[in-house]
């Protein structure tokens, strides 16, 4: 595959280790820069260009930004003088089958960030953008009271269009920002290095957790560099993640942080921040995870994955395995590190994690979280992450009817990467996956699962299948809870999708149902018992998917003679 | 009843030596409290987590009155044994009840039942957080976070909302600063 071996090894070199530098060296380093710049600058050099990019006059005001990830800055003038200087954060790496080590905490660069120089009035009187290093330059009015303030907002403006930014979402999502000192600029140029410590002071988080945003920034700013080696155009919505040392594992209010969990809900990534209890700020593989499952609506331009709770030894809802197995895969491939960790409880000195690499894990099939992430995990490292990319950019994974799994992937991958699809038919094999078609035909794997296969139960129009509703492998987005139909419709017209429970199981019922097709979704989620039913406005030549399941809880689950909701399901012209 | 506290106190802190709060003065016919909705915020895409949780995550009780909240846990695991640490918040009182429980869940999906009487002298909200471990062997992520939100005393009925408003403000945090 071209290029395949080339991403890998771009990743293994990413720059990430601690770079302060001894302060002689830093100055030494720092006045070369600005002696090169300013040398370019005399020549007409520093404007445009991937390297230079935009000069910002002394006078500009918030709008002049750099387009690429260096410092940028006019000559001075007799009015003006640099401030110049670094931009770091406290990186607490996790120590493996332990917690936090803050023992270790590096300082690492804050990168490609948006930087403002304020004055006494509160005006932005520059801008500028850190460099790879963490490195800005801003011109400032002489002799005049000033600050620097750095924003957690990360961005590229150029060919590649994303930006990254972490809010506050008990403070009316209010964008994080480090700030110094309001002091005075002086006669000739000075250096204003910032750091944003841990807060932690050896027994307990102390003092301001000013670190914490832009160590999430600083993830996702790593994550995105994937993506970034395989478009060169790539364009992106913004990434909003909100933290709060407030983010509480209790569930209630966003506003008040009771988030529950750190989760992405298509609007923002929510991180957990509680010290002592649940905090990940620090967890790379819990951001890069969520920011995973962002890329995934955001590039795919869908999510089928009906959420809940999820671990790497269920059965699950084929839509769930899908996404948390590729969030978990794509984080471990853009850390370059399989082991995935998240800290917990006190002083964070905890952690639970698994191996995402595992070939053989406990659970395997099309159904299984671990199967899914191996699966993309490997197909990643082969050097098959452009493949796996151009699949989620195409416009057909959007609109294919069938629900998003592992066989909707397979099936477009095989059209549009042979090579790489050869690899997947490898790695699905090895995870006992039969199917490559995207409505799972001819699956054998049925997970010890009643009702489970076929994955697709057939449906005719004018015609009636019966499906059922299992919990036996738990509730909510466990397998055989919701069981899926397709069909293909002849005729255009107005249908009526009538799903009925057909008595098998005495208790009550009641059936919800989810139908995809020709670029459309209708739900059907009334709580009428025994029954639903929804009328389409369905077309000819077109194929539709269909999920039905019981939203009622069944507590005999577990006991021998456990019987599913089973359900008459019928499509009839109306 | 100046001197009742201190012994009330040193006999609390005695039973949590042991795990364990029994105070003698109980009230048999302790009331239960308001099991509050949190339909509103669902299902979210959250990140791996041991497959428990809390049947009631919000409950609301009186101001002074000894009142039971329910912690029971509901697991998808069959056949698992949970090791359950309990740490209430400052200022919500543990009249009876174990801070150190475990949990086995049985071959049916019914919750795994655990309760604690409390009593909040002043109103407001309180966390009640529990640390969850499987202790059954189980591979992969062994332990969980969770937390009962308690509201204390007459506390509005607020919609949960799973979308705060956003306002273009800026949240400080302060640098650590070197000039030269």
């Amino acid at each position: 595959m071209p290029g395949a071996n080339m991403i890998f090894t771009n990743l293994a070199v990413k720059p990430e280790g601690a770079y302060w530098l001894p302060c002689w060296l830093s100055l030494v380093k720092t006045w070369l820069f600005v002696i090169s710049a300013l040398l370019l600058s005399a020549c007409g050099g520093g404007g445009g260009g991937d390297s230079g990019g935009a000069i910002i006059s002394s006078s500009s005001v918030a709008t002049s930004v750099s387009s690429s990830s260096t410092s940028s800055f006019s000559s001075s003038s007799s009015n003006s003088v640099y401030i110049s200087g670094s931009v770091s954060y406290d990186f607490v790496p996790v120590r493996k089958a332990q917690g936090l080590d803050y023992n270790a905490t590096a300082h690492k660069p804050v990168r490609a960030a948006k930087v403002n120089l304020i004055d006494e009035a509160g005006a932005v009187v520059a801008t500028a953008q850190t460099d790879q290093q963490g490195h800005y330059t801003l011109t400032s009015p002489r002799d005049r009271q000033v600050k620097v303030q750095v924003e957690a907002y990360s961005y590229a403006d150029a060919a590649q269009r994303w930006e990254i930014r972490v809010e506050d979402n008990t403070a009316n999502n209010a964008l994080y920002v480090l700030e110094g000192e309001l002091l005075n600029s002086g006669q000739s140029d000075s250096m204003r290095d910032l750091h944003a410590g841990s807060g932690w002071d050896g027994n307990q988080y102390s003092q301001p957790r000013a670190a914490a945003p832009f160590a999430i920034l600083d993830t996702a700013y790593r994550s995105m560099q994937s993506l970034l080696e395989v478009d060169p155009n790539l364009t992106l919505p913004t990434s909003i993640f909100r933290w709060s040392e407030n983010n509480t594992v209790a569930i209630g209010d966003y506003g008040d942080g009771d988030i529950g969990t750190s989760f992405y809900n298509g609007a923002a990534v929510y991180v957990l921040g509680q010290a002592g209890v649940d905090s990940d700020e620090y967890d790379a593989h819990v951001i890069a995870h969520e920011w995973g499952h962002f890329v995934e609506v955001q590039l795919g331009g869908r999510s089928d994955s009906i959420g809940g709770d999820h671990s790497i030894t269920d059965r699950l809802d084929m839509r769930v395995a899908y996404s948390e197995g590729f969030a978990n895969g794509f984080s471990a491939y853009v850390l370059a590190d399989p082991e995935y960790r998240d800290t917990f409880g006190l002083r964070q000195a905890r952690s639970s994690g698994f191996d995402v690499s595992l070939k053989n894990p406990a659970v395997r099939g099309w159904y299984s979280e671990s199967s899914i992430q191996s699966i993309f995990y490997h197909l990643a490292e082969f050097g098959a992450f452009d493949a796996i990319y151009s699949v989620f950019s195409d416009l057909r994974y959007e609109t294919i009817p069938a629900f998003t799994s592992i066989f909707s992937f397979a099936e477009l991958l095989a059209e549009l990467d042979p090579q790489a699809f050869a690899e997947l038919d490898r790695l699905m094999n090895q995870q006992l996956i039969v199917s490559r078609d995207a409505y799972g035909e001819a699956e054998t794997n049925n997970g010890s699962t009643q009702g489970a296969l076929p994955v697709y139960v057939n449906l005719v129009a004018g015609g009636r299948a019966v499906v059922c509703s299992s919990q036996q492998n738990g509730q909510q987005n466990k397998l055989g809870v919701h069981a899926f139909l397709a069909t293909t419709i002849f005729a255009s017209g107005q249908y009526r999708l009538l799903v009925e429970n057909n008595g098998e199981r005495a208790a009550e019922t009641d059936p919800d149902i989810v139908v995809n097709g020709a670029g459309e979704r209708w739900v059907g989620l009334s709580a009428q018992v025994d029954a639903e039913s929804l009328d389409l406005n369905m077309q000819a030549g077109e194929r539709y998917a269909i999920a039905v399941t019981d939203y009622q809880n069944h507590a005999d689950a577990l006991t021998p003679n456990y019987q599913p909701a089973c359900f008459n399901v019928s499509l009839t012209s109306i | 009843m100046i001197k009742l506290v201190p012994l009330l106190c040193f006999a609390w802190l005695l039973a949590a030596c042991n795990g364990s709060v029994d105070s003698a003065g109980a009230d048999s016919s302790v009331v239960s409290a308001e099991v509050l909705n949190t339909a509103q915020v669902g299902s979210v895409i959250g990140k791996p987590a041991l497959p428990v949780r809390l049947l009631h995550p919000r409950q609301r009780v009186d101001v002074g009155v000894v009142t039971e909240v329910d912690l029971s846990l509901v697991t998808d695991l069959p056949e698992t044994s949970f090791r359950v640490s309990i740490s209430p918040d400052s200022g919500l009182s543990v009249v009876t009840g174990s801070l150190e429980q475990t949990l086995n869940s049985a071959d049916t999906l019914d919750a795994m039942l655990m309760s604690l009487e409390v009593r909040a002298d002043y109103p407001g909200k309180y966390y009640i957080n529990l640390e969850v471990v499987n202790s059954g062997g189980a591979t992969g992520l062994d332990r969980r976070a969770l937390a009962l939100v308690v509201l204390a005393g007459p506390t509005e009925a607020k919609a949960l909302s799973a979308e705060p408003k956003t306002i273009p403000e800026k949240r400080v945090l302060p640098a650590q600063e070197r000039v030269y």
